[in-house]
């Protein structure tokens, strides 16, 4: 890993921006799983059920 | 309907971190891969005279293609360059629908801002390539009267709701089975109500985007500093990020 850090490092003219694009799709990607369940998900959600206890 | 998870602003953080996280799981396959389909992009652009419309056609099987990756990386499976082009094996007219309807959006919004500017923003956009140096711009949109400026706004903004409505579409298409336009309104309203998190997002990536453009000669060493950090990230079957983030949700 360091190697590859190493050689992005050494590219000159700003070209380690190359680094940003798969970061914002990862991103994306996460977020995308963080705010929409995938179907098959979906009856795994408990609905909210109120405390018994309370 | 796809239920839709409202997250808190500390969020936005944690998608760059866990995005970071999932580069980590294979970095060189995930950003060459990355770098194949922005490559194709481009070279599609070329394409004179219809290229920017076959690429933005195109642009929803590209991005889903990437998130099929993103999806093995969370998944520990292998990855293959042909997870770039599942798009074209799932749902490909619904993904080709779905670039057609950000074509159509775009051209209603320049249409929006061309009928709202008039003849004095096309006389701005057609002296806009020799204009040398931004200051000139701005004095040029400031003669050129309260009507452009308001044009540019409506017009900038429809791209902005357009862009909202674009972002998670793709994703909404392949992995949850919705029509385009159910996706479009979906991921609009994902955004919406994510609002303040995916603002710090953006914050964060426009600060990282300014420090690797300013750094480029030591750019690669950001990766270094965190490259020991073991994915937190569970790789079990039923929704990782998902079930990490969602208190409601249990395996």
């Amino acid at each position: 890993m360091q190697v590859l850090a190493l050689l992005l490092g050494m590219l000159p003219y700003s070209i380690g921006l190359i680094a940003l694009l798969p970061l914002g799709f990862t991103s994306l990607y996460v977020s995308y799983r963080n705010i929409f369940p995938f179907k098959d998900e979906i009856h795994l959600i408990k609905p909210a059920t109120p405390n018994p206890t309370a | 309907m796809t239920p839709i998870h409202k997250m808190n602003a500390a969020r936005g953080w944690i998608w760059v971190k866990q995005g970071y996280q999932l580069i980590m799981r294979n970095p060189l396959l995930s950003i060459s891969i990355a770098l194949l389909g922005s490559l194709a992009m481009l070279l599609i652009l070329k394409v004179a005279p219809i290229g920017s419309f076959i690429a933005m056609l195109l642009m929803p099987i590209v991005i889903t293609g990437y998130m099929r990756v993103c999806r093995a990386l969370e998944e520990d499976e292998a990855i293959q360059f042909s997870h770039l082009l599942a798009g074209f094996k799932k749902h490909p007219a619904r993904l080709v629908s779905l670039g057609g309807l950000l074509i159509l959006g775009v051209v209603i919004s320049a249409l929006t801002m061309l009928l709202i500017g008039g003849t004095a923003l096309g006389t701005l956009l057609t002296t806009l390539k020799s204009i040398p140096n931004q200051q000139m711009l701005a004095n040029a949109m400031q003669a050129a009267g309260p009507g452009v400026s308001f044009s540019l706004l409506a017009g900038f903004s429809l791209m902005f709701v357009l862009m909202l409505a674009f972002q998670y579409a793709p994703m909404l298409v392949y992995f949850n089975d919705l029509p385009p336009l159910a996706a479009m309104r979906a991921s609009l309203v994902g955004t919406l109500r994510n609002f303040i998190p995916y603002t710090v997002y953006s914050i964060i990536m426009q600060v990282l985007a300014l420090l690797l453009g300013m750094l480029p000669y030591s750019i690669g060493l950001i990766g270094a500093t965190s490259s020991h950090t073991p994915c937190t990230a569970s790789s079990c079957k039923c929704s990782p990020y998902y079930l990490a983030c969602c208190p409601t949700a249990s395996a």
